[in-house]
């Protein structure tokens, strides 16, 4: 039975497997996250001098996570997504500031509004890829500061402006 | 993390029936059948246990895929991996199974005909249900699965290290009936059990706003409990411990076995059991882990304080972790007291005998129960698992060449495996008895390709009637 036991043992055997490849297994996922979204409307100008050339309005949040050693480590591609909707006829700029935690620009991404001549919604989209030396500079960020900077032309301002935005973050983790 | 998704996609399975012991049961020379009928028919009078060897037992299994399906030579595995995830659903499972007799025997009462039989032995069980759902979060992410909830209930294990004390009676109620009963008291050594948990995380597309996504958790309610555990991972008391909390546990249970032999006539018998119908009352050296609730959020909306008229600046970040964690919290302190399961297992088996007859023409000292040198017939198990029952159906070849050597040959058929042959050969010398059993031998040549394995081996002393 002793001689059984051992039979048994050696003609039981892994073979034709190669456990090394575990150094190879990455896991890839992409991940759709909410940014930030807003309405600005005729109030939001009402302190505003319509005389001045350029009006700006501003705020900004912590987005802690960018600058997070795991997705520091592991991001590889990142898309933003923005759409905004405008019933505003000046004209518009949306400038978005990724800042560091002293409040430096590391990176920024500026696109131009549709304006509306008639009142009517004009939806503006904007998609930015950003570059290995983009994602770089975002993943020393840990706050977005937005703008949106109005050029006043002499009329009244009325209106409406929402934006929607979004990243679609691709990570790669390999070292598991 | 690279362990466990090795460990993980090497060995999950489907309807793996890891604790079936097809090869034991209904080998009525071998004290073990008691363990799974305790109402067997059986052929000795004593036994007494070689102490830690009379009886071990290990087995795990895969059907969604084997380790060589992942792992083999050449090729891109990351693909053969997304295939298996993709493959596999949420009622596929890693199981192992472990047993070990610290201490068998039993004696046939002189008084009235009843076998008792009593002992102690550790076991080790473990299913964890492959988390299809948060796999596929994870490997993939959202962005492919816009609108498509992630479910929680997916995510389903339990693992135990438990001592059983038992102590059985087989009976003979007349001479086509017998029965058999035992008791069990189950200390609980370690503990880990999350398998009713709910809830769904979804990310959907909003296209009348706020904003272009929602990420909605609904009604998540995900908890897992432990006991001896914290203790364990502190390494308070070391091994020691563990060998204390094998002998005596506060964390204990109680539950019984049940089965009969019907002898339906001079050929043909039939076999039924039920065997650990119980539960263990986990009261003591507890943690329980719970995130609970429900939260949506669509980013962070910004306000445009009016700063220069004295508005405060929003802290949103702030506000959405507060939010978070007041819609989810997450309670890691818990200390509450919780029940589990044993998994219930069933068999039921016909059998005929041909041949000799081992116990002669008139066999007075066992009734005159007919014992069949050649036995052949089927076996049905089925266990009683989170998700639903397990089940096996087996047919056998059972033959007593000589008072030596006994063999039993078996074809399993279950969800998991369509040429499971197992082989069993139980040797006896005087009264030194040693028996081994293994299944799936046609995969023993390389286990890689395996989608389960078991082994049972044991010795002991085995009295026959005079």
């Amino acid at each position: 039975m002793v001689l059984t036991i051992s039979l048994f043992l050696c003609v039981s055997c892994v073979s034709d497997v190669d456990f090394d490849q575990t150094q190879d297994i990455v896991l890839s996922p992409t991940v759709d996250a909410s940014l930030i979204f807003f309405t600005l409307d005729t109030s939001d100008f009402e302190s505003v001098d319509t005389q001045e050339a350029v009006v700006t309005v501003r705020d900004t949040t912590r987005l802690e996570f960018l600058d997070d050693d795991f997705i520091r480590e592991n991001l590889r591609e990142v898309t933003l997504d923005f759409q905004v909707d405008n019933t505003f006829g000046q004209s518009l700029v949306n400038r978005a500031a990724f800042l560091n935690g002293d409040g430096e620009e590391q990176f920024v991404v500026i696109f131009e509004i549709i304006s509306s001549t008639d009142g009517s919604v004009q939806r503006t989209e904007f998609t930015q890829v950003l570059s290995e030396e983009d994602i770089q500079a975002i993943s020393n960020a840990n706050q977005l500061a937005n703008e949106v900077i109005l050029t006043t032309n002499g009329a009244s301002i009325n209106g409406e402006l929402t934006l929607q935005s979004k990243a679609i973050y691709a990570l790669e983790f390999s070292d598991l | 993390m690279r362990t466990v998704i090795l460990v993980y996609i090497s060995f999950v399975v489907t309807q793996v029936c890891a604790q079936n012991k097809q090869l034991l049961y209904n080998v009525d020379d071998l004290p073990q059948t008691l363990l799974s009928n305790p109402g067997a028919a059986i052929s000795f009078e004593k036994h007494i246990g070689i102490p830690l060897l009379s009886g071990f037992s290990v087995s795990a299994g895969s059907s969604g895929v084997s380790t060589y399906d992942i792992f083999q030579e050449g090729g891109d595995i990351n693909a053969r991996i997304r295939d298996a995830i993709f493959r596999l659903d949420n009622k596929d499972s890693f199981v192992v199974n472990q047993q070990l007799e610290l201490a068998s025997f039993g004696w046939k009462s002189k008084f009235t005909n009843n076998y008792y039989s009593a002992g102690l032995y550790q076991e080790t069980d473990v299913i964890a249900y492959f988390p299809k759902d948060i796999a596929v979060l994870a490997y993939e992410g959202n962005a492919n699965f816009i609108d498509v909830p992630f479910q929680f209930s997916d995510l389903s294990v339990a693992a135990e290290v438990i001592s059983v004390y038992h102590f059985g009676v087989n009976k003979e109620i007349s001479k086509k009936l017998r029965v058999g009963g035992r008791a069990k008291l189950y200390m609980s050594i370690i503990n880990v059990n999350s398998t009713n948990n709910e809830g769904s995380f979804i990310t959907r597309n909003t296209p009348n706003g706020p904003n272009f996504l929602q990420h909605q958790v609904q009604g998540a309610d995900v908890t897992a409990n432990t006991s001896g555990l914290e203790s364990f991972i502190d390494g308070e008391g070391g091994a020691g411990k563990v060998v204390r909390r094998a002998i005596v546990s506060n964390n204990l249970g109680v539950g019984f076995d049940i089965g009969a032999t019907y002898t339906i006539d001079d050929h043909w018998t039939a076999t039924a059991s039920v065997i650990d119908v119980g539960a263990i009352f986990h009261n003591k050296d507890l943690r329980n882990y719970r995130l609970s609730g429900s939260y949506e959020t669509n980013g962070i909306e910004l306000e445009f304080p009016d700063v220069l008229n004295g508005e405060d600046l929003t802290d949103y970040w702030q506000n959405l972790q507060d939010e978070f964690e007041e819609n989810l919290p997450y309670d890691d302190s818990l200390q509450t007291s919780y029940t589990t399961w044993r998994p219930t297992k069933f068999n039921a088996s016909i059998n005929r005998g041909f041949g000799t007859n081992l116990n002669g023409d008139c066999d007075c000292t066992n009734s005159g129960v007919d014992r069949y040198a050649t036995n052949v017939g089927a076996q049905l198990y089925a266990i009683k698992r989170p998700r639903g029952f397990q089940e096996a159906a087996t047919l056998y070849v059972d033959r007593t060449w000589n008072r030596f050597i006994r063999t039993k040959m078996t074809y399993t058929y279950d969800a998991f495996s369509n040429r499971n042959i197992g082989l069993l050969l139980s040797t006896k010398i005087n009264k030194f008895n040693v028996y081994l059993a293994a299944d799936n031998i046609l995969d023993y040549s390389n286990l890689a390709k395996a989608q389960s394995a078991s082994i049972q081996f044991g010795f002991q002393l085995i009295f026959d009637p005079e």
